[in-house]
């Protein structure tokens, strides 16, 4: 709102208040990166955003068959909620004034779990194969594919970051840098469960019911015969 | 100065451009006069927009052009002037939207008393179907195209009468509504004949459409407007608009759908009969 | 007094030492800036050669034997990819975004330095591919820039099978090296301005650029998902794009997927693209006109609007390019609706550049002349526009001629003038030399009379139904011979054009060696790019403290003031300007 509300000044108008009364200066390291995550994450909403549109436009073409989705899934998305609880866990303790290594611990067990959340969604990928089910299959399943490997290349990225962060906490002692690393991480953590949750109940939104309304409301924006 | 007068030549240029040049719209053979009359109009507006600016903004590089003594004004803003102008632009904008959204919902308005032609593009060329006597297309499949004339599912009852032209050359009926299905078998084409100034694109997987009644008897040339391979500017064909006497003597030449299938099966049996010896 | 407002955060004030990391692993956004635009006006250049052969073809067919169809729309796909992303965007937003935005808001450098030199190595790295598919089997693809499926994938179109791969995963790269660049340009304004340095009192070249940094961030996005659509079609047999079909005699295993869908998220990036390559140029013109006019701009605030405006209605007019593409006719109310109404705030900008000239103290420099011929041909080019945005017109003139002279005059004519206009404007801030103007003005008046005469002529071709991207126009009957000769005509013009365009390349080298030394201020500008204590600025911008900001851009012939300009830095004194 206060952006929408500067547009407003006069800039020709004299302002004799010193300069840092008027605009304070460079911002926070911690507020700068802070934005340009969440800047990054509306970036990577708007990717996932396009993914849904599609998703959703595509199924109302008339061939569409569901997908069963393997079980694994359920156990995968237990994984990924245990990783962002303990990416937490450590936000908080080094939030709290807590050393390095007592978060270390929490930062590690976030990672190992995120790893294999990935290697989970691999196994998944695996069962579909041996099941017949490739991504010329039908649209479902290429849907299936390219949803988890966007999804999964994210994480991956985040988990990059994350091992390079605690393999430099315990070379140097920089607390401050791994507090602003941690919060970070776990923003995007939650961030990526979040956008797991909605895109695992988009998949399961298969059964016919759902299809019909969808189908209907995607037809009408959208012209499709 | 010597920038100004340029922009003032330039603009003398242009008007005299737009009106002398031999660039003018093909001759129009379909009910679509509105068309070029909104393009006019809409030329008479921007143009004089275009000579209003260019030649204010000349004349301001005169008479503000440094030398000694001359100093710029200062003035930040002013918002009267700014709403004005821009009332004035909005004013000139539903001008031109206004008719444009009146005749648009013409365009898509298909009416009663239209007969139905469709259009097949197929890399490189044009097809064409009439329903025929019960006016009504028979199934047809763009997997099964090879298999029987057009991909008509030879089962239907309904596709038997279908009219298929396979010449390249459609002739339709002057002064009567025709809506032009559309269906590409391939990829995206589309289907425009510059005196009718309607087009639309085909798309694989949809039938989608457009409307004239063609007005002036003629032979017209079809292009494709929608960049489809290498075969793109070599894609011709032609509608040629009919009197009724000369449009019964053109349909009484066609084939329908029973009658080539017939002649297929015919030269299939002659065929396997001649091999069998 | 030593600033103590230096971010010290991962050293990345830590001066360069190294030949290697000052000039080519750098994370001066200076630096960067300079590869960015080398890369991308190298590149642009052998867009520039490709429209020679097209024009060849078109003008004298025939003539070089080599120009086959598929070599002829293999050129058209590359010129127009090229030009639109790989020089326009990355030039403004890579080249003149990473140069000016920290010395204009009076930072140090970007906020993110490492991830803005990975920006610049990504995007190399996306031209070297994207070249690359001139030299595999089949050749680079020939879709046309909008790359539309099923065409784009099947037999018959140049490309089909090597081609358009190193065309989506050269588009995938260089939406990462966007992305990278994009986080920096838009968080070092929000974040990095300096003391006194509110949003509104930044030039306008930083709200152009701001704005259409923040507009691609959002639409990148869904060339991203349409590309990687793309290639799983191509690659792995999925249906996303292709419905069931037969290609050239064959029948295909595909099923069931939606061309259209393809061009909603191709023109859902498409249109904001264009206005991504607007904008910048937009917030430049603005400061050109202004110092050169020795005027405040008119209307700054406005201006400001205008640039957010247009960045947001941008992202509800996509559908305008699929007119006649077989979606839904409702929808055409709508889209029409929307890009009338974008004509609104573009048309005040245009007000507001003749109302600063106006009244004004007018130095006919060069950057000034390209400014005047950016207004003339934008607006010639913006309001062809609204031919083609009004649904029903569009019918016949859509893919004609038309078109592309619209598209040409108000993204290839207009905004590369202001490139011309700003380089010569900054040249001596970047160089410490001035640009030969005496080559200059040549440049200019070849390049604003030569560019007229092949565009507006073209426009009237769309009237006579003249249909775009076509090879040859054998056999067509209702195209008159004089037509023909319009071709020829152009086709000389635009050779010669372009060729000129090599005294500008020349210019710019001969005059980094022998160019007349420049003063650090040579343009008497109030912006705060002008006031580093070095010229060229060296590492850190500002020497040991940060500038401290009393006033906005334009404090241009205030009354009272001694001189007719009063640098941004500069405090405010008694009597002087609005104040007491």
């Amino acid at each position: 709102m206060s952006f929408f509300r500067q547009l407003r000044d006069k800039p020709w108008d004299t302002d004799a208040r010193a300069p840092e009364m008027i605009h304070p200066g460079l911002g926070d390291r911690g507020q700068t990166t802070r934005k340009g995550l969440l800047l990054f994450l509306a970036v990577v909403s708007t990717l996932f955003f396009m993914i849904t549109f599609a998703y959703f436009e595509t199924m109302a073409q008339i061939n569409w068959t569901p997908l069963q989705e393997p079980r694994l899934l359920w156990l995968n998305t237990g994984l990924i909620i245990l990783s962002s609880v303990f990416m937490q866990r450590a936000s908080n303790l080094l939030n709290a004034g807590g050393e390095p290594q007592s978060a270390q611990r929490s930062l590690m067990l976030a990672g190992f779990l995120a790893v294999a959340f990935l290697v989970g969604q691999i196994m998944a990928w695996r069962e579909l194969l041996a099941g017949g089910f490739f991504a010329a299959t039908n649209p479902s399943v290429a849907f299936f594919y390219l949803i988890t490997a966007l999804h999964g290349l994210h994480l991956f990225g985040g988990i990059s970051v994350l091992a390079v962060s605690v393999a430099e906490s315990f070379q140097q002692k920089d607390s401050e840098k791994l507090l602003r690393t941690t919060k970070l991480c776990t923003t995007y953590w939650h961030y990526l469960l979040g956008v797991w949750l909605l895109m695992f109940g988009f998949l399961l939104v298969d059964y016919n019911g759902a299809i019909n309304v969808v189908a209907l409301c995607v037809g009408l924006l959208t012209g499709s015969p | 100065m010597v920038v100004a007068v340029v922009l003032i030549l330039m603009v003398v240029f242009s008007v005299l451009f737009a009106i002398f040049n031999p660039w003018v719209y093909v001759p129009l053979a379909a009910d679509w006069g509105e068309l070029d009359t909104l393009i006019d109009i809409t030329l008479y507006i921007t143009g004089a927009v275009f000579v209003a600016i260019t030649l204010f903004m000349a004349w301001g590089l005169i008479k503000y052009t440094n030398r000694p003594g001359h100093k710029a004004d200062f003035e930040p803003e002013n918002k009267k002037l700014e709403l004005w102008l821009t009332i004035a632009t909005g004013i000139g904008v539903i001008a031109l939207l206004a008719p444009g959204l009146v005749i648009w919902n013409k365009f898509i308005t298909v009416p009663d008393d239209a007969v139905v032609v469709e259009v097949i593009g197929e890399q490189w060329t044009w097809q064409f179907r009439l329903p025929g006597p019960d006016g009504e297309f028979g199934d047809v499949s763009n997997m099964e195209i090879y298999e029987t004339p057009f991909g008509i599912d030879e089962h239907d009852p309904v596709g038997q009468d279908d009219i298929l032209i396979e010449d390249n050359e459609l002739h339709i009926l002057v002064d009567q509504p025709v809506r032009m299905d559309l269906r590409s078998v391939d990829v995206l084409h589309d289907f425009y004949v510059p005196n009718f100034r309607a087009k639309m694109d085909l798309v694989p997987g949809t039938v989608t459409y457009f409307w004239i009644t063609p007005t002036v008897p003629g032979t017209y040339e079809i292009v494709c407007a929608e960049l489809c391979g290498l075969g793109h500017s070599e894609m011709r064909g032609y509608v040629v608009v009919d009197t009724q006497a000369d449009y019964d003597e053109w349909l009484a030449e066609q084939s329908s759908f029973a009658e080539l299938m017939a002649a297929t099966n015919t030269d299939t049996g002659t065929q396997a009969a001649q091999l069998e010896e | 007094m030593v600033d103590a407002n230096i971010d010290a955060h991962e050293g990345e004030l830590h001066e360069p030492t190294s030949f290697i990391t000052k000039y080519v692993w750098s994370q001066d956004h200076k630096v960067i800036a300079v590869q960015y635009a080398v890369t991308a006006i190298s590149v642009g250049l052998v867009a520039l050669v490709m429209s020679w052969l097209m024009r060849m073809q078109l003008g004298f067919p025939g003539t070089l034997e080599f120009i086959d169809a598929a070599a002829y729309y293999q050129y058209v796909t590359m010129h127009g990819m090229i030009m639109v992303i790989y020089l326009l965007t990355a030039l403004f937003l890579g080249g003149f975004g990473n140069y000016l935005i920290p010395l204009m808001v009076g930072a140090r450098d970007m906020v993110f330095p490492y991830l803005n030199m990975l920006s610049y190595w990504f995007y190399l790295l996306s031209v070297i591919i994207l070249m690359a598919s001139f030299f595999v089997p089949g050749g680079a693809t020939g879709a046309g820039w909008t790359l539309y499926p099923p065409q784009s994938i099947t037999q018959g179109t140049p490309g089909y099978d090597w081609g358009i791969i190193l065309m989506l995963v050269s588009l995938i790269v260089f939406i990462v090296a966007f992305t990278a660049g994009g986080l920096n340009y838009t968080i070092t304004v929000l974040q990095a301005r300096t003391r006194g340095m509110t949003l509104m009192r930044m030039p306008l070249s930083v709200w152009g650029i701001f704005t259409a940094t923040i507009m691609g961030l959002l639409a990148f996005p869904a060339l991203f998902v349409g590309g990687v659509m793309m290639l799983l079609d191509r690659l792995l047999g999925t249906s996303f794009f292709m419905p069931a079909m037969v290609s050239l005699g064959e029948p295909q295993t595909y099923n069931g997927g939606s061309p259209l869908l393809f061009q909603h998220l191709f023109w859902f990036f498409g249109h904001p693209e264009v206005y991504i390559v607007a904008l910048p140029a937009f917030g430049i013109v603005s400061d050109l006109i202004s110092v050169h006019a020795r005027k405040n701009i008119f209307g700054y605030r406005q201006m400001v609007w205008a640039i957010v405006i247009i960045g947001a209605l941008s992202f509800v007019v996509w559908a305008h390019h699929m007119y006649v593409a077989g979606m839904n006719p409702y929808f055409g109310f709508f889209f029409a609706t929307t890009t009338l109404i974008i004509a609104l705030p573009t048309a005040v900008k245009v007000y507001n550049w003749v109302l600063t000239l106006w009244r004004g103290n007018i130095h006919l420099t060069v950057p000034m002349l390209f400014a005047i011929a950016f207004i003339m041909t934008f607006v010639v080019g913006g309001l062809t526009g609204l031919f083609l945005g009004n649904v029903v017109v569009d019918v016949p003139l859509s893919d004609t001629y038309f078109v592309v002279a619209h598209f040409h005059m108000v993204m290839g004519v207009a905004p590369i003038l202001v490139v011309f206009g700003a380089i010569y404007h900054w040249y001596p801030k970047i160089t410490g030399r001035m640009l030969n103007d005496k080559i200059g003005h040549t440049h200019f008046w070849v390049t604003f009379i030569g560019t007229y005469l092949i565009y507006f002529p073209m426009h009237f071709l769309g009237f006579v139904g003249m249909p775009r991207r076509y090879y040859t126009f054998d056999d067509m009957g209702f195209i008159p011979e004089s037509a023909f000769t319009l071709n020829s005509f152009i086709t000389v013009v635009a050779i010669f054009v372009g060729v000129m365009q090599l005294l500008f390349i020349f210019n710019m080298i001969w005059s980094l060696f022998k160019g007349k030394v420049a003063d650090p201020n040579p343009w008497n500008a109030a912006s705060l790019e002008w006031q580093t204590p070095h010229t060229p600025p060296k590492h850190g911008n500002w020497g040991p403290a940060l500038p401290e900001v009393h006033r906005w851009a334009y404090d241009y012939s205030l009354p009272g003031a001694k001189q007719d300009f009063i640098p941004q830095n500069e405090p405010q004194k008694k009597g002087v300007g609005t104040g007491e």
